[in-house]
């Protein structure tokens, strides 16, 4: 029954991705097409739930209701509509090499692991049990949750904080209402689910710029490696949302798609607090050097394109955020309150970085890659624009965890390396392109 | 002594010599596997060192000669956790396998950082960046590429440290197969908590005294539908029932283990 809902709940997911893709003109059905419109969809769907929770209907029913509207259209678009979209999902096995099979049961294991883990491990991680399965629970019980914001139990305040949004808690409380209980696995899949979508990715755009499939294969097996990541794949935390609305972000806009791009960062926000306070002015800053870079560039373009990238941030999460205003809840998490300065950050944030088992020798290979590579970075605009992206992004952290009060985060490690974990697909992605180039001087299978 | 806010009161040893080849041994016997704690030492200037959150296990060898600030005249050394055995020891050619192989059971922390892996003293994360360099060089010599030798090199390097996670996660599943699907931390209360689900019913209400760690959390996580009232100001008194380590002279209505339901009225 656990696999029933599953599955219908991904495809009801992906109806709703389907049909807002359709919108924006895409009509291809390929691989990263199945990855957006399901992240896309799950975005979109618990938004919906709580406005119509809100205005009092039960999660079952706001589902069913939605459901409704998206398989609706999805039957419009394939049975009814003249323009009907291509599929082009063609998973092959075919000739492949022998380089390429190791590489896959490398990938397999973790996966393997991970589901294993799901089947058989109770939610065990403490934000887990409280902000984000721990409100789900609260949701779907009406003794733990009000929206009267003068109650006690106001957004599962007796749970969590209440500032943190309510996407995943949203996800599992849907899956609990029509299976009638939380199951442990149920509770943690979504994890599993973005961390397949990050690994797809990766694996299609480092095969889409080097024309090689095994290449590809290599990101998503370096990327499936870091050692920190089976356990967010299938711990329930929230992180592994951000890293994967982050990477399907940069992909839109390294295919000029302003529109998604802006809809994958408000699904950042509605993922956690941090969406907002760190990662969001990251992106902006990654968009600015964007429009500054382009070929094409001039003002009024640029401004035209960050005017749709703005209005498809703020138009889905705008309802949250009024929400918190409205209500006195705090929009960011007061550890970072800035500080100024905190004298030995920067060499803590060093170390976090460069000597620590949680990321092993990842940072350092970037690192030397980045070096090495500068010339062929500079001359490539997929490269330049990777590595801007990263830059900005550590920048950005940098800043968070040496100039406001997460200083103090550095000193028990509790969540340095889960935020670098976010960030770590760009790079990976743009160690692997840089080193395996494309065309005449593209490395072989049998160069290595 | 305090370390990151947490107690050090059970003090192990006073006025040692550290030496790079020390490790400490400590049993944790069956009771307390999987408990969380921190190893904190001072040295002969008063400079106080701690190790992240280790989790216990039986028999459990930390190469602490390794560790930052373990040079010279050490004052005290002390653990978070009391009524376990410590002793200090030289390395032996069989601590280098046995702790390079031992398994780091999954605790609260495993989301946030990994475990440390150390062959001869050294993390292995060094020694798989002296790997990836060593490859990186030799491929170049001999194929004058060095996109393919930092990639190769890199590659096989980042397969030898994969090898050791993969290998501890697969050892932490083994441990809980064998333990009937069960964490052990969890073992007494996942016991306790169905049953006072039972007894509070659908339409009572609960609350909870401080429990160890994050127990408290799965506490709320488990009855989380049933009406709770928390602890904090003063709600405590409106509930039916509390869950305690403690029950004083309250009527006990449960008791699995150390966990206790008491009725409130």
């Amino acid at each position: 029954m656990e696999y029933i809902i599953l599955i219908v709940h991904l495809v009801i997911d992906f109806c709703i991705g389907f049909t807002v893709l359709k919108i924006l003109g895409k009509t291809i059905i390929d691989g990263p097409y199945l990855c957006s419109a399901i992240a896309l969809g799950m975005f979109l769907e618990t938004i919906s739930i709580w406005l119509l929770s809100l205005i009092g209907l039960s999660i079952g029913t706001s589902f069913i209701l939605i459901s409704v509207i998206a398989l609706g259209s999805w039957f419009y678009h394939f049975l009814i509509s003249t323009s009907k979209p291509t599929w082009r999902l063609k998973p092959s096995l075919k000739s492949m090499s022998v380089w390429e099979v190791p590489i896959l049961l490398f990938i397999a294991e973790k996966i393997v692991w991970s589901l294993y883990s799901l089947a058989k491990f109770p939610v065990y991680f403490d934000q887990t049990l409280k902000d984000w399965s721990g409100r789900s629970k609260a949701l779907l019980s009406t003794s733990n949750w009000s929206w009267e914001p003068d109650s006690i139990n106001f957004v599962g305040h007796v749970f969590s904080l209440q500032d943190q949004p309510l996407f995943a808690s949203i996800w599992r409380a849907t899956n609990a209402s029509f299976l009638g209980r939380h199951d442990p696995g149920l509770e943690r899949v979504d994890g599993f689910i973005f961390w397949v979508i990050v690994i797809a990715i990766t694996y299609y755009w480092i095969r889409e710029f080097t024309g090689k499939r095994w290449t590809g294969l290599l990101g998503a097996a370096i990327i499936a490696a870091l050692p920190l990541q089976t356990w967010h794949a299938t711990g329930g935390h929230t992180e592994i949302y951000v890293q994967a609305y982050l990477l399907l972000a940069l992909f839109a806009l390294h295919r000029n798609q302003y529109i998604l791009a802006g809809l994958f960062s408000s699904a950042m926000i509605w993922s956690q607090n941090e969406g907002l306070i760190i990662f969001l002015p990251a992106f902006a800053g990654i968009i600015l050097f964007k429009l500054i870079l382009a070929k094409d560039y001039s003002l009024q373009l640029a401004l035209k394109k960050l005017l749709v990238f703005s209005i498809a941030v703020i138009i889905p999460i705008s309802p949250w955020i009024l929400f918190k205003i409205k209500n006195g809840l705090s929009l960011t998490p007061s550890i970072y309150t800035i500080t100024g300065y905190n004298e030995g950050a920067l060499s803590k944030m060093c170390s976090a970085v460069f000597n620590s088992p949680s990321s092993s020798i990842f940072w350092i290979f970037c690192t030397i890659t980045i070096i090495i590579c500068i010339k062929r970075i500079l001359k490539d605009r997929t490269q330049l624009f990777l590595s801007t992206s990263g830059i900005i992004l550590i920048l950005t952290i940098t800043y968070f965890y040496t100039c406001t009060g997460a200083f103090q985060l550095l000193d028990n490690q509790l969540q340095i390396h889960r935020t670098l974990l976010q960030i770590t697909p760009p790079f990976v992605i743009l160690c692997c392109i840089s080193l395996i180039q494309k065309g005449k001087t593209a490395l072989t299978p049998q160069d290595a | 002594m305090t370390s990151q806010g947490i107690a050090i009161n059970n003090i192990i040893a006073t006025d040692i010599t550290a030496a790079e080849d020390d490790v400490i041994e400590i049993d944790f016997g069956n009771h307390l596997q999987n408990v969380p704690f921190i190893l904190a030492w001072v040295d002969s200037t008063g400079q106080r060192y701690a190790l992240p959150y280790k989790t216990g296990s039986e028999n459990l060898i930390i190469p602490i000669g390794s560790q930052n600030g373990w040079k010279g005249e050490i004052g005290l050394v002390g653990l978070s956790i009391n009524n376990v055995e410590a002793t200090f020891r030289k390395t032996g050619i069989e601590d280098v396998w046995s702790s390079f192989l031992a398994i780091y059971p999954m605790s609260p922390g495993s989301i946030n950082f990994t475990g440390s892996y150390f062959i001869v003293g050294k993390p292995l994360r060094w020694i798989c960046g002296g790997l990836m360099i060593f490859l990186a060089v030799f491929i170049y010599v001999f194929k004058r590429r060095w996109d393919i030798a930092l990639l190769l090199g890199f590659t096989i390097a980042w397969g030898v440290y994969d090898l050791r996670s993969s290998y501890n996660r697969w050892g932490i599943m083994h441990e809980i197969a064998e333990n009937e699907w069960q964490i052990p931390v969890l073992k007494e209360i996942d016991v306790f908590l169905p049953k006072a689900k039972n007894i509070i019913g659908p339409d009572g209400s609960w609350s909870k005294e401080q429990l160890p760690g994050f127990l408290n959390s799965y506490c709320i996580y488990e009855l989380g539908d049933l009406k709770y009232f928390p602890s904090r100001g003063g709600q405590k008194k409106n509930a039916d029932y509390i869950i305690t380590t403690e029950p004083r002279k309250r009527q006990v209505v449960l008791n699995e283990g150390p966990y206790y339901l008491v009725s409130n009225n």
